[in-house]
């Protein structure tokens, strides 16, 4: 049994070496000219206005939460969007309650003011 | 390419589809109520609670019967722990409605809670496979985290919560850890699955593996965890004294009742072939919890703290008849159902005993006194001998006394344990219960025989008729349990079909 597991073994091995490998390269062979320019946090090339460790609203969280909750639940829609056709009255009585649950979650949410900013 | 679409019979798990349907109604119904109409939503949750306590009946005797591939099963022992743990919901409700707006918790949340860990509870009674099982444990137990520390405004309920969250986890951890051995042992974790490959050729050499026994120790001490047996107990105490009175009863009996079931499930199920091995570990723990709740329970002031180390030591005699059910003829074990059957009638029989002497604690709690001191308790009986027989009555009950049903489940337990030969269990269950009638008898005389200092508030009790129908209805119960308990004996008897 434990042969089956050798291909996980080589690509563990082969993603490890490749990222020690294009690191140290460049670590012991690349020029270093640092600049202020240089130097600052990247975030997508993108002049950064604050430093990263600003606080920011607890409100987020909420929206986060929220957005994992519904996000995750959508992708099951997609499996079950691919085989529609095949799956028939089946596939629709069966996700049919799914979405009555996410609806009533969404009413809930909606009415106790958790789409509320303020 | 075809789509196979597995054979669902939706309608054996009717119960559990009627449960979300009444969750999301609440849910729903709640955003629409005024702040000051939440106890309709009590009102709403126990009528929905009422009628699935009947469709859960209907399943009553057809045989065994497994739908979503194996995953779940109904039958009748399944179907006993359904009507059980959904008649403490009702009386859990009944006992919330005053007392939710006394403690202001009074929110619908608060109910679809309770209505989200019986649905846990429901899965873990039907759970035939060690993933629904642990699915239905996880929903219970994430809704008991949220529901202990239901009065926000108190410390003392949020550092419960807190303490019953990170415990809880943690054995949820252990039991899960245990649950993939399993797997990695076995390839499967259908209970029925275990079984036929421990039972197999290999079967011998997989039951004696390290492996396996780190596994079953691992299992074990996640329901040790879970149901508070010691030396896993050290949150129960806290948790119970923290939490809302009547949370503390639900958890104390339906949380048992549904954790006990799977216990039985997944030990006498899948592993029947090591029984000798986890056997060995539940007699110790079972010993621990009773001898070791019953003392600790002296030494508390506050009544509720004492019944919750009072709630370990009578985990430990249903633990006792669990124990007692395995008989080991040539080293190969042999199943008496005398033993399941007796804890079955037990944990009835606690429901309505437990159920009622926490419900005697709302009785007196109020705005600005909360009761639940043994102190409290002092002079109670002679000024009010109605409420002091009823306490008194509940009282007998859990020290196992006639006529109640506290003494016909003792005796059940402690005869399933002489008759498999279980001596020293027995012994000392019976000698940790004399103990526990001490402290329970001291608040009986605190209640009769002392008179109530000048400082202490008049006793003054809610008027809630919900609450004193309730407390009505268990008093009668636990009475007639003890008086003519033939019916639910037989009850408990005819759950075990098909089991073991």
């Amino acid at each position: 049994m434990p042969q089956e597991y050798l291909p996980i073994l080589i690509l563990l091995a082969l993603a490890t070496g490749f990222a020690v490998v294009n690191l140290g390269v460049s670590f012991f062979f690349g020029c270093r000219r640092p600049t202020a320019e240089k130097d600052t946090a990247y975030e997508c090339g993108i002049v950064p206005e604050t430093n990263a460790r600003g606080r920011f609203s607890v409100k987020f969280f909420l929206v986060a939460m929220l957005f994992i909750v519904f996000d995750v639940e959508t992708i099951f829609l997609f499996p079950w969007a691919v085989v529609f056709r095949e799956l028939g009255g089946f596939g629709l009585a069966a996700m049919t309650p799914f979405m009555l649950l996410l609806i009533a979650s969404l009413i809930y949410e909606w009415k106790r003011g958790a789409l509320e900013w303020d | 390419m075809p789509v196979v679409i597995p054979d669902i019979a939706l309608s054996l798990a009717a119960t559990e589809i009627g449960l979300v349907i009444l969750i999301c109604a609440v849910i729903v119904a709640d955003m629409f109520t005024s702040m000051e109409n939440k106890s309709l939503m009590g009102a709403f949750s126990f009528f929905g609670v009422v009628v699935l306590g009947f469709v859960a009946l209907s399943g009553w005797g057809g045989g065994v019967r497994t739908t979503f591939s194996g995953f779940y099963v109904l039958d009748n022992l399944s179907v006993f722990v359904k009507v059980v743990i959904l008649a403490a919901t009702g009386f859990t409700i009944l006992l919330s409605l005053q007392y939710a707006k006394i403690e202001r918790f009074n929110h619908g949340e608060y109910y679809v809670m309770i209505l989200f860990a019986v649905f846990g509870m429901l899965v873990m009674a039907s759970g035939n496979d060690l993933v629904s099982f642990y699915l239905g444990l996880e929903t219970m137990s994430i809704s008991s985290y949220v529901l202990v520390s239901f009065i926000r405004h108190d410390p003392l309920s949020r550092e419960a919560g807190l303490k019953y969250f990170l415990m809880g986890a943690f054995a949820s951890g252990l039991l899960l850890y245990g649950i993939a051995l399993v797997y990695g042992l076995t390839g499967t974790t259908s209970l029925l699955g275990i079984a036929k490959t421990l039972g197999g050729a290999n079967g011998a050499a997989i039951g004696a593996d390290p492996v396996m026994v780190l596994a079953l120790i691992l299992i074990v001490a996640g329901f040790g965890f879970k149901l508070a047996f010691v030396p896993f107990h050290m949150w129960l105490p806290d948790a119970y004294t923290g939490a809302p009175t009547s949370i503390t009863a639900f958890m104390s009996v339906a949380v048992k009742m549904a954790t006990v079931a799977a216990l039985m499930r997944v030990f006498f199920i899948a592993f029947p072939s090591v029984a000798g091995k986890w056997n060995l570990l539940l007699w110790l723990l079972a010993v621990l919890s009773m001898v070791w709740g019953n003392f600790a329970a002296i030494a508390q002031t506050s009544l509720k703290r004492m019944l919750a180390y009072s709630s370990i030591a009578h985990a430990g005699y249903v633990l006792m008849g669990v124990v007692a059910t395995s008989s080991f003829v040539d080293g190969k074990v042999v199943f008496l159902p005398l033993g399941v059957s007796a804890v079955l009638f037990y944990l009835l029989a606690y429901m309505v005993t437990n159920l009622g002497a926490f419900g005697m604690l709302i009785l007196l709690c109020r705005e600005d006194y909360r009761g639940d001191n043994i102190e409290d308790w002092r002079g109670v009986g002679r000024a009010h001998p109605w409420a002091g027989l009823a306490f008194l009555i509940f009282f007998l009950s859990l020290a196992g006394l006639p006529p109640t049903a506290g003494f016909v489940g003792k005796l059940f337990l402690f005869g399933a344990a002489i008759q498999n030969e279980y001596y020293w269990l027995a012994v000392i269950g019976i000698l940790s219960s004399a103990v526990s009638a001490y402290y329970y008898f001291r608040v009986v005389m605190v209640m009769y025989m002392e008179t109530r200092a000048e400082s202490q508030p008049v006793v003054e009790f809610s008027k809630a008729p919900s609450l004193l129908a309730v407390l009505v209805i268990l008093v009668v119960a636990t009475l007639f349990l003890g008086i003519f308990p033939g019916g639910f004996i037989e009850a408990a008897r005819g759950s075990i079909a098909g089991f073991i």
